[in-house]
């Protein structure tokens, strides 16, 4: 006689299933391309410069600074004259170290690397997450499956855990891939690995990413029914949120409040431990109206108690749905 | 939904599956609609149950309802006297069930798709291999899901079931879209299944189908109980059998049958449909022969005719498809003369 609902049991049955998916298999392969290709721009920005290149960009410098002699004197006579401060009229001297060529820090491009990979991840992770659970409505299966385990909690929870499992991982691959990549190239060329700590701990915090989104997508696609329409709800919110972030850019807009609670703007903020935006802020004097572009903070702390409600308000209302619905 | 008890027939041990008073509406644009009005269903344990209706009759939601699957609005259902939903996980190893088309993932082998629902409820790996070679899928347990016909997709169904040794099986509509040969094994699998102990429901709409192998049925039309009983005790309350006598003159041996005590009715041209009359006991062939003879009539054919499941099905269900649109508070028909005529009948 076999017992049904054991949970450790379900969720690697959820597992070995996510295992089988082509999907699975497509989002994998897309976040290793991502990885990979972005290699080829580290390759080509970490190391030093060729004797040519240096040719070359010395010729720029010349070519540059004569056209400075040539020109600067009369140029920053006509700014003046035309009305502008002289002090905004400055044509600098190009410096030869304008033009000096070096290799970009690892500091620089491997937080870039991390993010994109963190991204693409969060992309890959929403469609299995979403899939997963769509599949299994289209297809029925779902039913089937609640012959053999009726526990509609430990049904879902154990789905909801492997998604999430299956998206830390990949999202812990992708990012400490992406990670070593960029410093062994980096290495290979010599350079150094100031930052790695930082880069290291953005890394890190891409893996809660990918699970928020690997949950998103399953939340989604089982409060719709659909895989598609999860996909819907998310392409929808990019268009959506183009016109919302216009409309919020200005401070005193109605909208001016929106930009610390946009999903984006958090996901940046978890990311990179904090992030900045810009608003457009009027002022009114007796001259006149003008404007100004202000920079604001959005916390680390802000974005992840935001995720954390978002969290635990999606995964229990979708856990309350699944449990009193009708699965035909 | 209510939260009552079982009542005490209900938790009768000797029932597989039993239900009170169950009801369930679905909303729709129109308003609600009732899928399943009060009704009383009875399952024993051992042999084939035939769970019967026209389509749309309920079937289906009872079966989904039984498994869990949707919420009744009132009533109590048991399984093995266990009362569900609230109990379910603790009989649902004993039960296996395939609800209208196989549902599997198309795009998984029948061997992965089995090996997961092993998985998720505890079934050794080995078992998977044995349930296929069971249903005659050993050499095909490679392919693809969505490859199978669809009498190999009911068969994988059925390999699922089996996963769990289950003591009884409930299987919707499991012929429907199968040709005769698929049929026949589908039938043969469902009775070697009872034969070996395990209690089988089947619901259907084709009643000849499911008259060769159940030994019990219920019938339900609109989501409310018409019949249930033993198969030949249905039967017996479709009318007493005839037998159809072919003569040369059938006027001059109605004469004859009706001197003869029987009670013969007109039938198709050149023949003679004849009953025995009420109270009188069975049908007697040789009776039929031998009075006919003495006066010279000699038959050219005599054939049995018994009434089926579907003749009683559809007097049963004669107002489900007359009276669409009466409302579902009225009264169940009443079950239909014993010498109401035949549509069709069985030769033996």
């Amino acid at each position: 006689m076999t017992r049904s609902g054991g949970f450790l049991r379900l969720v690697a049955a959820e597992l070995g299933r996510l295992r089988s998916r082509r999907l699975t298999l497509a989002a994998a392969l897309l976040v290793l391309a991502a990885v990979g290709l972005f290699q080829i721009a580290v390759a080509d920005e970490v190391s030093p410069p060729s004797p040519a290149d240096v040719t070359e960009q010395r010729q720029f410098y010349e070519q540059a600074h004569q056209e400075w002699e040539q020109s600067h004197a009369a140029q920053e006579k006509d700014c003046q004259d035309s009305g502008q401060a002289p002090a905004d009229c400055v044509w600098p001297e190009p410096t030869p170290a304008d033009y000096a060529l070096t290799a970009t820090p690892f500091a620089d491009i491997a937080p870039a690397g991390v993010q994109l990979s963190a991204y693409v991840a969060l992309l890959a992770a929403f469609g299995v997450g979403a899939s997963f659970i769509g599949a299994e409505y289209s297809t029925g299966s779902l039913a089937n499956w609640l012959t053999f385990v009726p526990q509609r909690l430990k049904v879902y929870g154990s789905k909801a855990v492997a998604v999430a499992l299956a998206s830390a991982v990949g999202g812990a691959v992708a990012s400490f891939l992406m990670l070593g990549l960029v410093a062994l190239l980096t290495r290979l060329n010599g350079g150094g690995l100031t930052g790695l700590g930082d880069a290291a701990a953005t890394a890190g915090r891409a893996v809660p990413i990918a699970v928020l989104a690997g949950v998103a997508g399953f939340v989604f696609a089982l409060l719709t029914r659909h895989t598609v329409a999860a996909l819907g709800i998310a392409l929808g919110y990019v268009v959506a949120s183009a016109v919302l972030s216009t409309i919020a850019s200005n401070a005193d807009g109605p909208l001016g409040w929106l930009p610390p609670w946009l999903p984006e703007n958090n996901v940046a903020a978890f990311l990179e431990h904090g992030t900045t935006y810009q608003q457009y802020v009027q002022t009114v004097t007796a001259q006149g109206t003008s404007g100004d572009s202000v920079e604001k903070h959005i916390s680390f702390g802000h974005s992840a108690a935001y995720w954390a409600v978002l969290l635990v308000v999606a995964v229990v209302s979708a856990a309350l749905v699944f449990r009193r619905r009708d699965v035909t | 939904m209510t939260t009552s008890a079982p009542p005490r027939h209900a938790r009768d041990p000797e029932l597989a599956v039993a239900t009170t008073a169950l009801r369930k509406t679905y909303r729709t644009r129109k308003g609600r609609r009732v899928a399943v009005e009060g009704l009383d269903l009875r399952v024993p344990r051992g042999g084939v149950h035939g769970f019967l209706g026209p389509n749309g009759s309920g079937k289906t939601t009872t079966i989904r309802m039984l498994l869990g699957l949707i919420r009744p609005d009132s009533g109590t259902m048991t399984l093995f006297g266990e009362p569900v939903p609230a109990r379910l996980p603790a009989v649902v190893d004993r039960v296996g069930a395939i609800v209208e088309q196989p549902k599997f993932f198309p795009a998984f082998t029948a061997r992965r798709n089995l090996e997961l629902l092993a998985g998720a409820i505890g079934a050794p790996a080995s078992r998977v291999g044995q349930v296929l070679e069971e249903v005659g899928l050993g050499e095909r347990g490679r392919d693809r899901f969505r490859s199978y016909s669809l009498g190999m997709k009911q068969r994988l169904a059925i390999a699922g079931t089996l996963l769990k040794d289950p003591e009884l099986l409930i299987f919707d509509e499991p012929t429907n879209g199968l040709d005769p040969a698929g049929i026949h094994e589908i039938r043969q699998t469902m009775r070697g299944l009872a034969d070996a102990g395990r209690t089988v429901l089947v619901s259907s709409h084709i009643l000849n189908e499911v008259q060769q192998v159940a030994d019990t049925v219920t019938i339900i039309g609109r989501g409310r109980l018409l019949a249930e009983g033993d198969v030949e005790a249905i039967l017996a309350r479709g009318g007493a059998e005839a037998a159809r006598v072919r003569v040369p003159d059938p006027a001059a041996a109605a004469e004859v049958l009706v001197a003869a005590g029987l009670a013969p009715q007109p039938g198709p041209p050149g023949t003679v449909l004849v009953r025995a009359r009420p109270g009188t006991g069975p049908l007697n062939g040789a009776l039929i022969t031998r009075v006919l003879a003495e006066r010279g009539i000699y038959l050219a054919e005599l054939v049995w005719q018994r009434p089926d499941l579907e003749e009683v099905f559809l007097d049963l269900t004669a107002t489900e498809h007359l009276g669409a649109g009466a409302p579902h508070a009225a009264p169940p028909p009443p079950l239909p003369p014993a010498a109401a005529p035949r549509r069709s009948g069985g030769d033996r």
